[in-house]
């Protein structure tokens, strides 16, 4: 595969004024007045950089804002000059910049005028343009509309022509910022037609974006930016885990480092908020409340016991994905595996919360049973309960037990969380540090260690407490594996 | 399923990757990417000489009725209100003023070229010297246009006869246009970084206007004043226009020397300037 592009330690610093001394003004009152003097802050937008583009790779710049990609795809076009290091590109490669659609598109000129002077902007000679011309207005569909000023299009329309345009200047390497986010669902689907096509053609695609969705389906490649720096560089399914993991982290901990711009931080804020909203919202509280905070530590936990996005998981008891959020992205594709008896909750969580961590639903594989019936799916390395004994009468978790554990890898582990009963003689209801309020007998249940041990026990399992673990609302966690008979 | 087929044969080895910065910043480098743009250079021209006569009912004759209006307005006011007396007032007035309004409306439009251009500088790559060079060559069509009708039409009412010297004229507008084009790279530049230079710019032209022969005769001025006004950076050329047509005569070898050595100047260093920032350009707007 031959290199197209090759970016060596490449950084980049802005310098950020306010109170520009650009101004006689403020040099003037900044005699006077601290505040007034003129500030520059610097911000280094890319740090020490190096990525190698071959021929006919399509990857994926993924990061929150302010992260850098943007600033890598403009130094890769030729936009900003690096501050150090170097890109290069191999001689007589063409490369074509699509940041935003129709810049350069001028009102009172019509279609045809607005085209040739679009394809001229991007550097076609007048016979290339020529060549094009036909099939731009094919491609856009608009025929009867050349000759008319493009002042009189509808904005649906300049889209189209503007994209027309796009997809008929004919690169090497299209560098391609998020120009999809604009525009209804067909003029999507048409982008991405196109950009397919142009793959299938051997070209070589730079795509920045923030929709999991969108790099899933034109990238075969994910570099991941924070903070200017490129964390991860790999295959689509791990950088986009890794990404959703950094976004995770940042919602839960909002301000908990500092935030490179104003614009950053009140996305965050947003993304942070809105996040708090949804705390109210049924399928999180249904399944218990806490709902962030559950699903992290558990899957911090479960990373600490060694899980890894090789590995198949079992999530019994999935509900509305306030694990699946942290697994699915983080796993490779078709490893995790849900079950879940109410239908209602997992289809909030596929709608609610699956999109909002970038997830296609359409891509989860989800049992929806009541019954422990896994007949069919793979054998797993890992399986966890994060509260379904907590909503399990005694006989359905030995069900449940006796189920999971046949379906366990050679080695693998079945990780269970439940309230514990310290006196199994105490019938009483027992009020757990946090204000939850748990039965024997009616939902949520307690039980304890004892109890659940001698289940395993009954269905050839073993049963381990795993004493480490800090659940938000004092759940405790065992370890339950296939018993091994010497 | 994406399948891959490569459409280029692979041919690896690092001596064929180049540093894309390293062309960029040269003068040898700017001149060319210019010329690889030529394409958009036409339609940018284009663009303006259809915009400003789109719409219009006299079209093309606005561009011949603004030196005309302006023409009437002097000849009125120095001929017959002041008295001016000498001959051929008109002819010398008329070749001065299109040149200077060429001059002047070509600077102030190349001032902004790069500010008013922010959104397309900082979404698409190509040499930005093409936008400031753009609305010169609009300019220069303008003039050519209202020249190609006023100058022979002076030339029928004075009776003059077709003359050498008058072979000239391409050399001089020539080397008017390096002169404008580099002091335009230098305005769009020192603009994108400095916005009171468009204020400055208007000040200054405003004093060249007067010390440039436009509405005075260069011949009846005393010598030490001759020697200022020679000096100002459009005089020369507007000499060498009055001297081939009207005079009949040559340019003469001071006009000359500083006609060639201004636009040389100016050129060398507006496009050195140019090249030297226009890398920062899409940082600052």
């Amino acid at each position: 595969m031959a290199t197209f592009i090759d970016i060596q330690n490449l950084s980049k610093r802005f310098l950020l004024r306010r109170n520009r001394s650009g101004e006689l003004k403020t040099r003037f009152l900044g005699l006077f007045y601290r505040d007034r003097r003129e500030v520059i802050d610097e911000l280094w937008a890319l740090k020490n950089v190096s990525l190698t583009v071959g021929q006919g790779e399509s990857i994926g710049l993924v990061g929150r804002n302010g992260s850098g990609k943007s600033t890598l795809l403009r130094i890769a076009a030729g936009l900003h000059r690096p501050t150090s290091g170097h890109v290069l590109t191999r001689r007589g490669v063409r490369i074509a910049t699509l940041i935003e659609l129709g810049v350069g598109f001028h009102p009172e000129l019509s279609g045809r005028e607005n085209i040739y002077l679009n394809a001229a902007i991007h550097g076609l000679s007048r016979q290339d343009i020529n060549e094009m011309y036909p099939g731009v207005v094919e491609y856009s569909e608009l025929h009867d509309f050349m000759d008319v000023p493009l002042k009189n299009y509808s904005s649906g329309m300049q889209m189209r022509l503007g994209f027309a345009v796009a997809a008929h200047l004919d690169p090497d390497v299209l560098l391609l910022d998020e120009i999809f986010a604009v525009g209804d669902e067909d003029f999507q689907k048409r982008c991405l037609k196109t950009v397919h096509r142009f793959l299938n053609a051997g070209k070589t695609i730079i795509f920045v974006s923030h929709a999991a969705a969108s790099v899933r389906a034109i990238c075969r490649r994910v570099c991941l930016l924070d903070h200017g720096e490129l964390l991860f560089d790999g295959d689509v399914d791990a950088g986009l885990g890794a990404y959703q993991r950094l976004l995770a982290a940042s919602a839960s901990a909002p301000g908990a480092e500092p935030l490179p711009s104003p614009a950053t931080s009140e996305i965050d804020a947003a993304a942070a908020r809105e996040s708090v909203e949804l705390d109210g919202a049924w399928h999180r509280l249904a399944v218990g409340g806490l709902w962030d905070e559950v699903g992290t530590s558990l899957f911090e936990f479960l990373k600490a016991q060694g899980l890894r996005p090789h590995h198949y998981v079992l999530d019994v008891g999935s509900g509305s994905f306030r694990l699946g959020v942290h697994l699915i992205p983080y796993h490779e594709a078709g490893r995790y595996i849900g079950l879940e008896a109410n239908e209602d909750l997992v289809r909030a969580g596929a709608e609610i919360e699956l999109p909002r961590v970038g997830v296609n639903p359409q891509s989860v594989r989800v049992v929806v049973a009541d019954r422990f019936n896994l007949t069919g799916l793979p054998q797993v390395d890992f399986a966890v309960a994060q509260s379904a004994f907590v909503h399990l009468s005694l006989n359905a978790i030995a069900q449940c037990i006796a189920t999971v554990v046949r379906k366990l890898a050679p080695g693998g582990r079945f990780f269970a969380a439940y309230f514990e009963n310290p006196d199994s003689a105490n019938g009483e209801a027992i009020v757990h540090p946090g204000g939850l309020k748990t039965h024997a007998d009616a939902e949520p249940y307690h039980t304890s260690f004892e109890v659940l041990a001698g289940i395993c026990a009954g269905v050839g399992a073993h049963a381990e407490r795993i004493p480490d673990w800090k659940h938000p609302q004092d759940q405790r966690m065992m370890m339950i594996t296939r018993r091994v008979d010497t | 399923m994406i399948s891959r087929t490569p459409a280029a044969p692979n041919t690896t080895g690092a001596e064929a990757l180049v540093d894309a910065n390293a062309a960029t910043g040269t003068i040898a480098g700017t001149v060319q990417s210019i010329f690889q743009y030529r394409e958009l250079l036409k339609h940018l021209v284009l663009k303006d000489l259809k915009l400003k006569y789109r719409g219009s009912w006299l079209g093309f004759v606005w561009s011949l009725v603004n030196p005309l209006v302006m023409l009437i307005v002097y000849v009125v006011a120095f001929k017959y209100i002041l008295g001016v007396r000498g001959e051929g007032f008109v002819f010398l007035l008329l070749l001065a003023i299109l040149a200077w309004t060429f001059f002047s409306s070509s600077l102030s439009m190349s001032a902004g070229g790069i500010v008013d251009n922010g959104a397309l500088i900082k979404t698409v790559a190509f040499p930005r010297a093409v936008l400031p060079i753009a609305s010169i060559f609009f300019n220069l069509a303008q003039y050519l246009l209202t020249a190609a009708v006023f100058i022979p039409l002076m030339l029928l009412l004075h009776r003059t006869p077709p003359s050498v010297p008058m072979l000239l004229f391409p050399v001089f507008l020539l080397l008017q246009v390096a002169l404008t084009v580099g002091i335009g790279l230098a305005l769009a530049t020192g603009t994108t970084f400095f916005r009171d230079i468009r204020h400055f710019l208007e000040i200054a032209l405003s004093v060249m206007f007067w010390t440039t022969p436009i509405i005075y005769d260069f011949n009846t001025i005393s010598s030490p004043w001759q020697w200022l006004v020679l000096f100002s950076p459009l005089s020369s050329y507007v000499l060498a226009y009055q001297r081939i047509f009207f005079y009949g005569e040559w340019p003469g070898v001071a006009v000359s020397i500083i006609a060639v050595a201004y636009a040389l100047v100016a050129l060398s260093a507006g496009v050195a300037l140019f090249s030297r920032y226009e890398r920062e350009f899409s940082e600052q707007l």
